[in-house]
Parts: C-alpha cells; sequence; structure tokens
C-alpha cells in the first residue's frame, strides 16, 4: 500500500519487530486484561451476585450524606466525592486536598461504603491511593483492571510501564502499516495449504490489517492515559504553571468563581440527582462536590453520553441551593476543542459510550488485537526456528504466556467465587493467580513439546471456564438465572453462557489437537519433542 | 430511528458488501485452488466504496457513537469473513 | 562526515547515530516540546487547549519524531530538526521559568 524503498522497509521490519519481540508478552498480558476489563462492571455484578435493582442515586441519599457529614472531622469537609460500589450501593469520600512529600498534590480524606439498604459497611481513613483498593466483593473486577492498568507495579513504575507499551503498539501499528505492501490485497487471504511461515504471517497480517484503525486508537489512548499523571501533568504544571499541579487542575477541571467562604449547609442532594436524572435521562455516574459546606459549593454530576454521542455529560448545581445552573463540559469550564478531545478519550478507550453493545465491539477488537500480538510473536519465532535451535525456549514461553495467561485469569476468577463468601476474595484472587501462573509455568518446563503444552493448558483454561459458572451459583451462593432475569441483571446468565461455551470450545480444540496428533504419530513408534 | 438501529443497519449493509468482496476475493481464491480469477479491481474499488458509505452516513448525521460502532464491527465482520472463508484442508499446516 | 551520515544506514556510526536519535533523542525533544508547546499554543474557547492538545497528542509528537528518525535519509536533517525544535522550545521554557523566578523574588523584596 505504502511503497517505502527496500532499505527504509528493512529498517521498519526491524523496527515492528524487535518493538513487537522485546515488549510483546508484557503487551499480550495488558491487552488481554484490557479486553477483559471491558466488561469489568459486568464481570463484577455477575461474579458477586448483584441482584439490587435502582442505582443508589435513583433513591433518597441526602440524609445519609448528611449523617456521614455529621460523623466526619472538620478538616476532611473541604470536598465530597459520591459513587456506586458494589451492588448499588453508595461510596462518600469526604476529603481535602494536600501535598505528598514530593510535593504532588493528593486527597485525604475519609471513605464511607453503604450498601445499598443505606446501612454504615466499612469506614476507611487515608490518601485516595491508599483508600481506593479492591475491596471482597469487587477483588476480580479490580484485579483485571489493576493488572491492565499498572501491571500489579507500584505508581508511578507501572503506569510508565504500560504507557511504554502503549507506544511499542503505536510503533508496531505504524511500522506494520508502512511495511505491508499488499495491505488490501492479502485483506482476505488465510492460507492453510502452505509453509509454516507463510500460514502464520497470514494469520497475524489478516487480523492486524482489519483492526488496524482501532490498534492505534487502543494504543494512542492508552499511552495517554499512562502517561497524562506520571509525566504530562508534571511537566505542564512546571512549564505552565512554574511546577504548581493544583493551579493546572483547577485550570482545567476547575469551576471558576468567586470565593465565598461563609458557612452555608450543603444544598439538598436528593432534589440535584432527581433533576439530573430528568435532564439526562439516566443516573449520575459520579457527583463532586466542592467548597462543601461554603456559600460557594458547587456540585457537579457525570452522565454517561448522550445518544448518538460519545462525550460524557457533566451538569452544574449551585451547592448551597442544589439549583442547576448549566451543563459544562467534562474538561474545561466551556465548551472548546482540547475539552472535547480530551473529554472523548475515555469513551473511545474503554469502548462505553453506547452500553452493551458498543463494549462488546471494544471485546471483540481486544481479542484480535490479542491474536495480533501472539501471532506476531510466534511468527517471529518460526521465522528463526530452523536457523537457532536455542529459540526453542522463546516458543515455549510464548506458548505458556499466551495460553498461561488466560488460565490464570480463569483460575482467579474460581477463587474469587470460592473465598468471596468467606471474606477473604482480595488475597485469593491474586494468589489463585500466581498458582496457576507458576503451575502454567512448570507445566512448561516439563512438557514433551510445545504442542503438548499448547493442547493442556487450552484444556485445563477450558475446563476452569466450564466450571465457573457452578462455582458461582454453589459456592459463591449467586443468584439463579430466574431471579437474575426477574430483577434486570441478564448479564448474569449470559456470562454463565458465555464462559460455558468459551470452555467447551477450548476443550473441544485441545481434544481435536490431540487427536490430530494420534493420526500424524509414526505406527508403533514414539514422536520426537517439537 | 435510534442511534442503535442506525449503527446496527449500517452495519449490515456493509456487512453484505464486505462479505461480497471476500467471496469475490481474487487472491484468496487462487489460494484456494480457484483459477477462475474472481472480481475485477475496478468491481472491488466500486464495492469497497460502497461498504463505506453506511459509516459515510453515519457521520454526516453527528451520530458519531453509530459511527465508531460501525467502523470496529465492519473490522470484526470483514476478519470472520476471512476466517470463514479460509480455505478447508485435512491436516493442519502452521502452528498449533 | 556529512555524507557518511547522510545516506541510509550502513556503517555502525550512522547505524548507532540513528538509534540514539530515535530512542533518547526522541524522548528528550518530546519531553521539550510537551513543556514548550503550552507557553505558544492558543488557549481556545476555555482557556485550556494549550494545556490539553500536548498532553493528548504528547504520544503522537513522539512517534512523529521516531519515526522520522529511522526514516528520514539524511540524518543531519534529522538532527538539525530535532536539536531545532529542542533548542527552541527549550528556550521558551527555560525563558518563562527565569520569568517566573524574577517575578517571584521581585515580591520577597
Amino acid at each position: 500500500m505504502i511503497h517505502l524503498k527496500k532499505d527504509e522497509t528493512k529498517a521498519m521490519v526491524a523496527v515492528h519487530g524487535w518493538s513487537g519481540i522485546l515488549l510483546g508478552l508484557l503487551l499480550y498480558a495488558v491487552v488481554l486484561t484490557g479486553t477483559a476489563a471491558v466488561f469489568a462492571h459486568e464481570i463484577g455484578a455477575w461474579s458477586a451476585g448483584h441482584v439490587a435493582t435502582q442505582s443508589t442515586f435513583e433513591k433518597p441519599i441526602d440524609a445519609q450524606v448528611r449523617r456521614l457529614d455529621a460523623m466526619t472531622p472538620p478538616e476532611f469537609r473541604e470536598a465530597l466525592s459520591l459513587f456506586e460500589i458494589g451492588d448499588h450501593g453508595l461510596g462518600a469520600f469526604f476529603h481535602r486536598d494536600e501535598l505528598d512529600a514530593k510535593g504532588m498534590p493528593i486527597e485525604r480524606g475519609i471513605y464511607y461504603q453503604l450498601d445499598n439498604a443505606g446501612q454504615l459497611r466499612a469506614t476507611v481513613r487515608g490518601t485516595s491511593e491508599e483508600i481506593f483498593g479492591p475491596r471482597n466483593d469487587d477483588a476480580l473486577s479490580s484485579f483485571l483492571v489493576d493488572t491492565h492498568v499498572r501491571l500489579h507495579v507500584p505508581d508511578p513504575w507501572g503506569l510508565l510501564l504500560t504507557g511504554i507499551l502503549g507506544l511499542a503498539m503505536l510503533v508496531a501499528a505504524i511500522s506494520g502499516l508502512l511495511i505491508h505492501r499488499h495491505l488490501f490485497k492479502d485483506i482476505f487471504t488465510l492460507r492453510r495449504q502452505a509453509k509454516p511461515v507463510l500460514v502464520d504471517r497470514d494469520k497475524h497480517s489478516v487480523a492486524s490489517t482489519w483492526s488496524l484503525p482501532f490498534a492505534f486508537i487502543l494504543a494512542f489512548t492508552g499511552s495517554f492515559f499512562s502517561f497524562f499523571g506520571t509525566v504530562g501533568v508534571p511537566v505542564v504544571a512546571m512549564a505552565a504553571f512554574g511546577g504548581d499541579v493544583e493551579a493546572l487542575s483547577e485550570a482545567v477541571f476547575g469551576n471558576p468563581g468567586k470565593p465565598d467562604p461563609r458557612p452555608v449547609a450543603i444544598g439538598n442532594l436528593d432534589r440535584v440527582t432527581a433533576d439530573a436524572i430528568r435532564r439526562t435521562g439516566e443516573e449520575p455516574t459520579f457527583i463532586a462536590i466542592e467548597n462543601f459546606g461554603r456559600a460557594d459549593a458547587k456540585i457537579t454530576t457525570f452522565h454517561n453520553p448522550r445518544a448518538s454521542d460519545i462525550e460524557p455529560v457533566a451538569l452544574l448545581y449551585d451547592g448551597a441551593t442544589a439549583t442547576f445552573v448549566r451543563a459544562k463540559p467534562t474538561v474545561g469550564a466551556e465548551p472548546s476543542v482540547g475539552g472535547t478531545l480530551a473529554g472523548i478519550m475515555g469513551p473511545l478507550h474503554f469502548g462505553n459510550f453506547a452500553g452493551f453493545l458498543s463494549k462488546a465491539i471494544w471485546f471483540g477488537l481486544g481479542f484480535a488485537m490479542c491474536y495480533v500480538t501472539y501471532t506476531g510473536m510466534r511468527l517471529w519465532v518460526v521465522r528463526r526456528k530452523d536457523e537457532t535451535r536455542s529459540l526453542a525456549w522463546l516458543e515455549r514461553t510464548l506458548t505458556v504466556v499466551g495460553f498461561g495467561l488466560p488460565f490464570g485469569l480463569a483460575t482467579a476468577a474460581a477463587a474469587f467465587l470460592v473465598t468471596m463468601p468467606l471474606g477473604t476474595a482480595v488475597y485469593w484472587t491474586t494468589a489463585a493467580f500466581l498458582i496457576a501462573s507458576a503451575m502454567a509455568v512448570l507445566a512448561g518446563v516439563f512438557a514433551p513439546s510445545n504442542e503438548f503444552l499448547s493442547r493442556l493448558l487450552k484444556g485445563a483454561t477450558g475446563i476452569v471456564m466450564i466450571g465457573l459458572p457452578l462455582l458461582r451459583l454453589f459456592a459463591a451462593q449467586g443468584p439463579g438465572w430466574g431471579e437474575a432475569m426477574a430483577v434486570g441483571q441478564p448479564i448474569i446468565p449470559a456470562l454463565d453462557l458465555a464462559f460455558v461455551a468459551a470452555g467447551i470450545g477450548l476443550v473441544r480444540a485441545s481434544w481435536a489437537g490431540a487427536r490430530v496428533r494420534r493420526r500424524t504419530m509414526p505406527v508403533g513408534g514414539t514422536t520426537s519433542a517439537a | 430511528m435510534t442511534m442503535f438501529h442506525l449503527a446496527l443497519i449500517a452495519l449490515v449493509l456493509s456487512a453484505i458488501s464486505i462479505l461480497a468482496l471476500c467471496a469475490g476475493d481474487p487472491k484468496r481464491r487462487r489460494t484456494a485452488g480457484d483459477m477462475s480469477g474472481g472480481m475485477t479491481p475496478a468491481r472491488r474499488r466500486s464495492l469497497a466504496a460502497v461498504s463505506c458509505i453506511p459509516g459515510l452516513v453515519c457521520a454526516l448525521l453527528g451520530d458519531a457513537a453509530a459511527f465508531l460502532m460501525w467502523l470496529g464491527g465492519c473490522a470484526l465482520v470483514g476478519w470472520a469473513c476471512a476466517a470463514f472463508f479460509r480455505p478447508r484442508s485435512s491436516g493442519g499446516q502452521g502452528t498449533h | 562526515m556529512s555524507s557518511r551520515l547522510n545516506t541510509f544506514p550502513h556503517s555502525r556510526l550512522q547505524t548507532w547515530t540513528r538509534i540514539l536519535l530515535a530512542g533518547p533523542g526522541a524522548m528528550v525533544v518530546a519531553l521539550t516540546l510537551l513543556a514548550g508547546m503550552p507557553l505558544w499554543l492558543p488557549g481556545g474557547a476555555a482557556g485550556i487547549d494549550n494545556l490539553v492538545f500536548p498532553l493528548i497528542f504528547a504520544p503522537l509528537i513522539w512517534a512523529g519524531l521516531f519515526f522520522h528518525a529511522c526514516l528520514d535519509r539524511s540524518l543531519v536533517r534529522v538532527a538539525v530538526i530535532a536539536g531545532a525544535l529542542f533548542l527552541v522550545h527549550g528556550a521558551l521554557v527555560a525563558s518563562s521559568l527565569m520569568g517566573k523566578t524574577a517575578a517571584t523574588t521581585e515580591r520577597v523584596r
């Protein structure tokens, strides 16, 4: 498609190949968990058995918030964040802004966790980094998201790592476009009767060609999110605000207005939520209250995008009187090109702008990108296998990561379902993942051939996945299909069916591979290891 | 018409063109052993242009959500077509 | 020397120069652009475009510098463009920081 000169193509092939093989295994982990994390909310509802029918913001919250306010020390009443947690419970974070030891702004306060009946279940004190960790009922979805966002490496290194992986994916997408001369001619060609290298090349190039625009979008938005807080904000704040990150944050996200610190009780929050739901047609995803308890208090409700749009909606209310002021952009005080671009980065990356349908499409595209990453690394190894026998370990490593990671994630889900009723899900979800990963590594070391290893991991993953609905129902005492449908949670039976179908598919693939192997074995003889 | 209807209709219309492109793809046919030649380049280009029209309509109507779902859906449809129309063989080639 | 750097890489010197320009070079220039662009970009309707655009486009800016360093046949041109961007934006940032320091010193007096 794009005709580079021979030496330029050679350089791009080197860039594409080396960026892929050096960072591909980690990139695969990020992309795979990201694919699963598209449905993190649904997986949370499925795994924890959410059966509450009403959003917390569709019910009265004003009295609960005032009760919590009375319990909160005055120094933490500077601001309040309200959001849904668990099975339509309420999370309330009273906090103040302060600077940490490195001069970076943080939020410190008290985080109250209420269930959907309004009962206070837990109170946690600390900074936002310390207190917003996984809970017992959302340990599985938190595990998926945290693996994707920072590979469980502490900040800022985890974010920097995933940011670099995003840049690597961007480089691979652009260089792949530059080196593929016949992009459209090859777009439907998947050979079977050809040399293994050509077969693998077709698999990689067809999947990557079709998903190219999204590889670009997801790599670009992903690295934006990773680098935004770790590098971008400090650098821009240094240059434009003399290092004052809070001033930058105020300029970009703040609501300008004349300060008025006179103490005034906050307005009726139920009036705000009812009005916001009436205006947008759906409940808020988040409510931010600045200058809580002051005459200049402001309440901002954040909502999913309107139909046909992808930019989230934000409504501004006067905090003291609970009256509607105006609709505002999520970024910036007035509508602007920069604010819109910043506002759509999230929906473009998460695919959550149009409910289940957009998420399903993003899930499919994420799967395509896992496939592209995996087949790309396989192609690199297979191309060199005949020349260099020492690459056999790399081929096995690829199989261990490629099929061991789904096995680890499925096992983590199983462990969550077993331990959630016992209150130990946070520990065992991660522990089970690590144990399953260790088992996959051991299998990689001792398996007689790479082919056997691949079949073993596929089969094991399939068996665990088939068992997940049973564990959800009996071990986690989750709702049956009838109850789930009655409360408007079709996602529960849908995910049950999806896991069973995927599990059966994997077991069949493993079995079919074993049958082919037996058919091609010489009669009465043994085969050599691959 | 809601955004979902628009996105789905656009996707179905483009999917028909993509399916036709796949069925008539000359290189795919050659690798499957069919030497009849497939679609002419001019016809392929026209069909490719036709497959983009529904997405263009979504964009011109200002429906960004429908456009993005159409684009993503077309990618998945195209990939699925290539996989479905892959020549069958008795033994597996390539890896795993 | 410049003629050796003006052909696509064959010698070790050319290869390593290109790797340095595409690797740490592109990273340093991209960070300098990230710091300097807010100082000259227009603010836009909400007065934030100059802050938000560099934050959003930083990955693309880096990618542009990276691929330019990889593909431009003339390493001298790559170095000149990267150097010019670095110096101009670095000077803008330095001038802004010195101006802020002077203002702070004045307020303290």
